[in-house]
């Protein structure tokens, strides 16, 4: 704990930190492209999920899949944006309550997309035609993806309540 | 006798020219299929595009349609986000100015809205269910409502081309469903803050940007209802690219627009 906050003024006090904490816009511009690449997230992953726990059914699961290349996409905008609020604020995040859930959310989420491939569920689901019903295993999947994600967004909102940061 | 001519010769060598173009159909048919089991997503556009082609093999540049809207789009996208950072200063300004002088410009409505006891309870709950519970659940109807017109725009821009077009047409159930959700807990927000956020030009410029983007997503619906029942899709095709285009960047404005909300107050 004592390294990450030396890490966290050392950080504060690099010239990255002091780009964007003085120029608005690039604090501005990087909150609405957080919250565009959330939506991407959102929208794609979860796309997946309600097809997979049949919610949406008319589509064939390969065709949904090929939407998480997208999810992707909305994630690495997040990530990107993200490290500049960190780079930014380090001293706001690091002792945040809020901030160290979202994380765990996060870590929880990146596990159960690798097990969601790693044990087979995906390849086994990929050539489920329209309206077939997914197997248990999936729904699973699919319930523990929205739930984190929801998770990740709540402790992402949760900063300035739960903590100190805007 | 040339017209007898051209109608004796004309016959047989149409007819073989028809012939010829079911021979390029086929082909373009058995190359789709071939494409399909070799896991290469054949789009209906696509599977269209072959068979156009077979039928008039002169039209030239005709595939280049699905890149160009892809830079029209990107294009865009990044158009309204400059667009909108510009806006923050101009907008800065006048904010900052008008929420100088609230108390003069304030009507009866407004201050009664913010004196209800539902707005002081907003304002004042400690508890998970006033105003962070409120924010959350506009956030999450934000990501319900974009994210399924985000689905809907990059299918109609071609990517997952397997989802055929009518089986898009759930999606906006949970579109309307984040709307919803995002209105209401959107007007609690607003009960909670009436005075300032009605003074706040860029909050008028974020309402006016959601009800385009929600008409533009009730004509896609609308469009997708029609194909549905019977009409031909490929007249409508290009008509559905420009308003997946417009929701796009309608949407990317209202979010910068809504979170430049929350920093010019």
């Amino acid at each position: 704990m004592e390294s990450l906050h030396t890490f966290a003024i050392w950080l504060k006090s690099t010239d990255a930190s002091w780009l964007v904490t003085h120029h608005g816009w690039v604090w501005a511009t990087c909150e609405a492209l957080h919250f565009v690449g959330m939506s991407i997230l959102f929208g794609c992953i979860g796309a997946l999920d309600v097809r997979m726990l049949g919610w949406w059914k008319s589509p064939p699961v390969a065709g949904v899949n090929a939407l998480v290349r997208w999810g992707v996409l909305g994630f690495l905008i997040n990530l990107v944006t993200g490290v500049v609020f960190f780079v930014g604020e380090p001293l706001q995040y690091v002792d945040n309550p809020a901030f160290r859930f979202k994380m765990l959310f996060l870590v929880l989420a990146g596990w159960n997309v690798l097990m969601f491939y790693v044990t087979g569920v995906a390849d086994r689901i990929e050539s489920l035609e329209p309206h077939d019903d997914t197997p248990f295993s999936a729904k699973v999947f699919a319930g523990t993806s929205l739930f984190l994600w929801v998770g990740v967004m709540f402790f992402g909102r949760m900063l300035p309540y739960l903590g100190n940061s805007f | 006798m040339t017209l007898k001519d051209g109608r004796m010769g004309g016959s047989p060598q149409s007819q073989s020219r028809e012939s010829e173009s079911e021979d390029a159909i086929e082909r373009a048919i058995d190359e789709t299929i071939r494409r399909y089991f070799m896991r290469h997503e054949p789009s209906p556009r696509v599977y269209a595009r072959a068979i156009s082609a077979a039928q008039q093999p002169s039209a030239p540049g005709r595939d280049r349609s699905a890149l160009r809207s892809w830079i029209v789009a990107a294009a865009s996208a990044t158009a309204a986000l400059l667009l909108v950072n510009i806006a923050i200063h101009y907008f800065g300004v006048v904010a900052a100015r008008a929420a100088s002088d609230i108390d003069g410009r304030t009507g009866p409505f407004l201050l009664w809205l913010s004196s209800t006891s539902l707005a002081r309870w907003i304002n004042e709950s400690e508890t998970i269910f006033g105003y962070s519970g409120i924010l959350f659940l506009h956030t999450l109807g934000l990501a319900m409502a974009v994210g399924a017109s985000v689905v809907v725009d990059l299918r109609m821009l071609g990517a997952a081309s397997r989802i055929s077009v009518e089986a898009l047409l759930p999606l906006f159930r949970f579109m309307w469903i984040g709307f919803i959700v995002n209105a209401l807990s959107g007007a609690m927000l607003f009960a909670a803050d009436a005075p300032r956020k009605a003074a706040n030009p860029l909050f008028e410029f974020k309402l006016v940007l959601i009800a385009v983007g929600i008409a533009v997503m009730a004509m896609m619906e609308r469009s997708l209802l029609k194909s549905e029942s019977g009409a031909a899709l490929a007249d409508s095709d290009r008509r559905l690219t420009k308003l997946a285009i417009a929701s796009l960047v309608i949407w990317t404005a209202a979010i910068a627009a809504g979170r430049l909300v929350a920093y010019t107050v």
